[in-house]
């Protein structure tokens, strides 16, 4: 095999046609499996949305159930507002133009960026408490100035590059054991490293709700929050921004209800204070939904965290 | 949480359809077919728990790649990937048409990758994506997908050819 890009595939194709054992998926087990998380993570929720609500709450950890137990640096809420962020940027270069909070399926993103296709990007991710920060195979840490007096490391798949030629890691360890880390790469500034330690220090970690640009004044009470996408800017717009928040009811009713200053494209939509809303909603008449949602403008100091309110 | 049985239904019936494929870009990823099986269960679980967001979608068949990607990636990093069966316990035989040395080589190759460049790969060369939408699956820049596709051809070229000097391109 001599392996250009296509022998490659060909390659790829025909190992993955092995000769295999039978497989042990059980999609029942699967569905077992999951609905105890569900559960799990509901009651996490609950938990979770009352501590929002005016508890104070020390920790950071979300548990998705199991023995998986993961640290999100975002995740939805069952409570009053249905995104909540348990770590956040503080300072930011003034190229920056928004911070996006994307949570759901795909894992969880907190990510701030610079405008243009590349502009700087600054991914914010979190870790499980460890003695030492996680590496993955192929990957080195190389001691980096301490961040807010506790250990912090380079990760770099080069030992002699500790910014990994351009798409740098930095990985510090924060107050409880966690590791936080932030990911930066398309950087203009002349220090890059100096400014992903200046934005490191300034994160602050904690749970809080994220304020939206909408209130909704009661939603059926069957219904869960599943996903919440809040994209500033638009993930191919500089100008512009969208939220959509998804969810999920039993007997598959679902509601997707969607908010930006751009129209968008949908059978029921209404506009107010400079932005448009859109729900979809299957096993719920949309049109009612509508009614109960108020926007709050494009000015996000009048935005709220008290999101869904009691019918 | 109750869910319906027709929720169950098309979830399963997405599974079974589907389920050969997501095995097989799972074996890519592990290169054993018992740590396969091991990050399929995960994926496929995390499938169900998000699956009204699933259906919703245009492109379901993406959303579970994404999902079966980062499970893979996220447990790389985690104490699980030592649970799993290492690499070796079942010797597969590949396919019987083609280059059979060939592709026995190939597999202990890209075991030898970290992760990202074999999931770099497996996602170029297998699922076909472009450089733009394996970067949006990874979570990285394009410019990291091309990087990493680059080094992990070099890095299969220089294990497969230990004494090649020249390759082709």
């Amino acid at each position: 095999m001599t392996l250009d890009a296509d022998e490659l595939a060909a390659g790829l194709r025909q190992l993955a046609r092995s000769e295999a054992p039978p497989t042990r998926l059980d999609v029942a087990a699967v569905r077992a499996t999951a609905r105890r998380r569900l559960r799990r993570r509901r009651a996490v929720q609950v938990v979770g949305g009352l501590l929002v609500c005016g508890v104070l709450l020390g920790g950071v950890a979300v548990v998705n159930g199991g023995d998986d137990v993961t640290v999100a640096v975002a995740s939805v809420s069952q409570g009053g507002d249905p995104l909540v962020a348990h770590a956040a940027f503080g300072w930011l270069p003034d190229s920056v133009i928004g911070v996006s909070h994307v949570v759901g399926a795909h894992g969880d993103q907190v990510m701030a960026r610079a405008g243009g296709d590349f502009g700087m990007r600054l991914w914010l991710r979190m870790y499980e408490a460890a003695d030492d920060p996680p590496i993955e195979d192929g990957r080195t840490a190389l001691p980096a100035p301490e961040v807010n007096g506790l250990r912090a490391y380079w990760i770099t798949e080069d030992p002699r590059d500790p910014l990994n030629g351009g798409d740098a890691f930095v990985r510090w360890q924060v107050p409880g054991g966690r590791w936080a880390e932030l990911h930066g790469y398309y950087m203009k500034e002349a220090d890059p490293g100096a400014v992903l330690l200046r934005i490191a220090a300034d994160v602050t970690i904690g749970t809080r709700p994220v304020p939206l640009p909408l209130r909704i004044d009661g939603l059926p009470a069957d219904l869960d929050v599943t996903e919440v996408h809040f994209w500033r800017p638009g993930f191919t717009d500089d100008t512009n921004w969208e939220l959509a928040m998804f969810y999920a009811g039993p007997d598959g009713t679902s509601v997707t209800i969607q908010v930006s200053p751009l129209k968008m494209p949908g059978g029921h939509c209404r506009s107010a204070a400079g932005l448009h809303v859109c729900v979809d909603a299957k096993g719920h008449a949309p049109d009612e939904l509508l009614r109960r949602i108020t926007l709050l403008g494009t000015d996000e100091r009048r935005w709220t965290t008290r999101v869904v309110t009691s019918a | 949480m109750a869910r319906s049985s027709a929720y169950d239904d098309e979830f399963t019936e997405y599974v079974s359809a589907r389920s050969a494929w997501l095995r097989q870009v799972a074996f890519l990823l592990c290169g054993d077919w018992h740590a396969a099986d091991e990050l399929l269960q995960v994926a496929v679980t995390r499938l169900y728990l998000n699956w009204s967001r699933v259906r919703a979608v245009e492109n379901s068949d993406g959303y579970a790649r994404t999902v079966l990607v980062n499970a893979y990636l996220a447990e790389r990093r985690s104490s699980w990937v030592r649970r799993v069966i290492p690499f070796g316990g079942y010797e597969e035989r590949p396919a019987a048409d083609g280059d059979l040395d060939g592709v026995l080589d190939l597999r202990r190759a890209l075991v030898s990758l970290p992760p990202r460049q074999r999931a770099v790969l497996v996602l170029r060369y297998y699922c076909d994506l472009s450089v733009e939408e394996t970067a949006f699956t990874l979570r990285c820049s394009q410019g990291n997908v091309k990087s990493q596709t680059a080094r992990g051809i070099d890095r299969l070229r220089r294990m497969l050819h230990p004494h090649a000097e020249e390759v082709s391109s």
